[in-house]
Formats: structure tokens, sequence, C-alpha cells
């Protein structure tokens, strides 16, 4: 726990807050009416804000806005500081952060069967991405709409719709998280396969072509059709998100297919 | 009409169709993010994995690519979406001055040959559109585990 004091200080150069401790006794000894507890209540709960901040913060990319998560995070804050009871030996920040991080996990609970909002197309696609790998890593393959929309608790319809707008936007990156300064080279990639790339660049005259292009998007394209595998098996393999993978493809075609009629 | 999506029953085609849509659009390689769009939606309707949905997507995109070169210059492209089951069938054609079929023999259609399970071409001669080149695609969905 002494780590957790210490981590949350963003905004206290003191480094923790045990200098507020007294004032959990001082709420504590104050009669219920005393106008000063609401003051002091107050107080409390503004110091220790950057806490809930920090918590907030731990749990995003999860598809809820950060203010959410944040406003979540001080609520759990809130209760945090009208439960704790400085007498049980205990300190606050013990007390409170599992307060509010439970506070958070509910509202993540919760909020999956709650109204739908419509999210910032972002925030959506960004969650969406992130459960399509998870379920890509326990199926084995890609998911479809209906098991993306059954582990978000979206909308099947939300779901395809933020797919489409991504689909459409490809080469836009929305939220790709850049690896392209990965320094593997083809051959670590490819391994002993290069003989059936040899054979298919010789056959289809493909050398030029794919020699022209970068070594990420001619792995992709050596992968996916020279060697066969699924989009999502080469996203495993590069580590990268098969949505990348679908870009990084539909980007090389094209580019391929200028390439092949200039050349003809 | 002559529709040249309405051949006969396509051999190999296990599945019956449910239901249909046919685009028609200049034959021009700026309109096929409409045919890409389309073809994604009908995927992901079906309840198609992603990788399937891409497949589908990109393969349409490259068998109309190859379709846009050949055809008569302000022609249509035809795209007739076929719903069955477990597959999409999808035959794109146009009218050619030339009756010759896209090479089978280089990248392009390796690649539709990766994506799609099963790709074939066809010429079709005097038709009311003249002659027509078509390529028929099929993508089927997956066993889920």
């Amino acid at each position: 726990m002494t780590q957790r004091r210490r981590g949350p200080a963003r905004s206290d150069s003191r480094g923790g807050y045990d200098h507020l401790a007294p004032l959990f006794v001082e709420l504590r000894d104050l009669p219920e009416d005393d106008p000063k507890r609401a003051e002091l209540r107050e107080r409390l709960v503004t110091e220790h804000l950057p806490v809930a901040e920090n918590i907030a913060r731990r749990y995003r990319n999860r598809g809820v806005p950060h203010q959410d998560l944040a406003q979540v995070a001080a609520v759990g804050l809130m209760h945090a500081v009208d439960r704790f009871d400085p007498g049980r030996g205990a300190d606050f920040m013990s007390f409170a952060v599992p307060t509010m991080v439970g506070e958070v996990r509910r509202h993540f609970r919760d909020s999956s069967w709650l109204v739908h909002v419509p999210r910032p197309l972002k925030e959506r696609h960004a969650s969406i991405a992130g459960a399509a790998a998870d379920l890509t890593a326990e199926l084995g393959r890609s998911p479809t709409p209906s098991e993306l929309a059954g582990r978000l608790g979206m909308p099947k319809q939300e779901v395809i719709e933020s797919l489409l707008v991504a689909g459409a936007q490809r080469g836009t990156s929305l939220d790709e998280p850049s690896h392209d300064d990965s320094t593997a080279s083809i051959g670590d990639r490819l391994g002993t396969e290069d003989e059936a790339l040899a054979h298919a660049e010789n056959r289809l005259a493909l050398r030029p072509l794919l020699a022209s292009l970068p070594e990420r998007e001619r792995t992709v394209i050596v992968l996916r059709f020279f060697h066969n595998m699924t989009q999502s098996e080469i996203a495993g393999r590069l580590g990268i998100s098969q949505m990348h993978v679908s870009r990084l493809l539909a980007r090389t075609l094209a580019q391929l297919r200028r390439g092949l009629l200039s050349d003809g | 009409m002559n529709d040249v999506g309405n051949a006969a029953p396509q051999p190999g085609s296990s599945d019956l169709e449910l239901a249909a849509i046919e685009l028609r659009l200049t034959a021009g390689s700026e309109y096929l993010s409409t045919v890409r769009a389309v073809a994604a939606d009908l995927a992901l309707q079906r309840d198609m994995t992603l990788d399937e949905v891409d497949d589908l997507r990109l393969a349409v995109d490259e068998a109309c690519s190859m379709l846009v070169p050949l055809a008569v210059p302000g022609a249509e492209l035809r795209c007739r979406f076929s719903l069955a089951e477990r597959e999409i069938r999808v035959r794109c054609s146009v009218p050619v001055s030339t009756p010759e079929l896209p090479p089978t023999d280089g990248f392009p259609w390796q690649v539709l040959m990766t994506l799609a399970d099963s790709v074939r071409s066809e010429v079709e001669r005097g038709t009311a559109d003249g002659d027509v080149v078509w390529i028929e695609l099929a993508k089927q969905k997956v066993d889920r585990a």
C-alpha cells in the first residue's frame, strides 16, 4: 500500500497524502450538524482527487471515456471519505483505493446494460478493436459481429456500423498503435518459407513490385497470398491487430495494382 | 431483361439463395468504394468473421479492379450479391469490346483465389449488353468452433 500512497501524487509536491490524515480525525470528531463538516469533507475529496484521476486512467481505452471514469472514481472517493474510520488503524489510501476501483468496475459492469449512449466514434472503435484482439486470442480465429456485440454489451448493429466506418476510413488510421519501428527483417519473419516466395515471385513476375514495397507491407502480402495465412494469423505473427493487417493489405493491394497497370 | 446475374444455378453452389442485391455503377475505379462498402456490410450482417468480411471486401475490390480496365468506356459495372445461409456469392460483370477473359496467371488472380473460396470467370457473347465478361466469387462462412 505504501506504493499507492506515493504513486498518484501528481499534484502533490510532498509526494503523499499523510498530511491530510489529521483532517479525518477532525471530521469524525465534529458533531453531525457542524457546518464545518461539509467544508472539511470537500477539502478531503478535492485533495485526493488526483488519486481518483489516476485510477480512472488505469482503465482507459476500454470504451468508456476518461471523464466518465474519473467522475465515477470521484464518486467512489466521496463514499470512501464518508465511510472511512480513522480510528481503525488503517490509512485512508488502503481503504479508498479499493473503494474507487470497485466503483469503476461496477460502472463497467452496469454500463453494459444501461442505455447505449452513442460513444464517440474513436472510443467505440478502440473498444471494438480491443475486444476483437481478445476474442481472436480466445477463439483462435477472428470474431463475428455477434461475438463482439456480446463481449462488449453493445448492440450488434452498432458494432457493424463502427466496423464499416473504420473500414471506409482505412488508411487514415483511427487508433492503431504504431509498431512500424520493429526491425526484424523479412528473412527473420519468413524463415525457411522464403523458397515458396521465390517460386511465386518468378512465376508472377512480382519481384520488382514486391521489392518496391516497404518491408512490413511486403511481409503482409507474402504471408497472405503466398503462405495463405489469415489476417488474424498474420496479425498474431507480426504482433499487430487484425484491423491493422486489413488496412495494410487493402492499401498495398491498391498500390500493387497501380504498379501492375503502369508496367503493363 | 437480360441479366447476366441470373444465369443458371451455379455448379458448386450448395446453398439456396435467400436474397440478392445488385449494384450498377459506371465502371470506374473511383466508384468502387461503394461496392466495397456494400460487400462489407452484407458480410457483417450475415455475421461472418472479421477475416471473412475483409477477404470478401478485398476480393470484390480486386475482381472489379480487374474488370474496370476491360470495360467499354462509360459502360456499367454490375455486381450482384447473392446471399445464402452459409455463403455470399458475388458476380461482377462489364460489357467489353474484346471478348477475352481476364488473365488467370497473374498476381490479381492469385489474390482472388486466396481470398475467395471459389472463383471463376466467363465471357458471354451477344447479350443485350453485347459481349460481357464476368468474374464470380464465393465466400463461405467457416464453421464456428
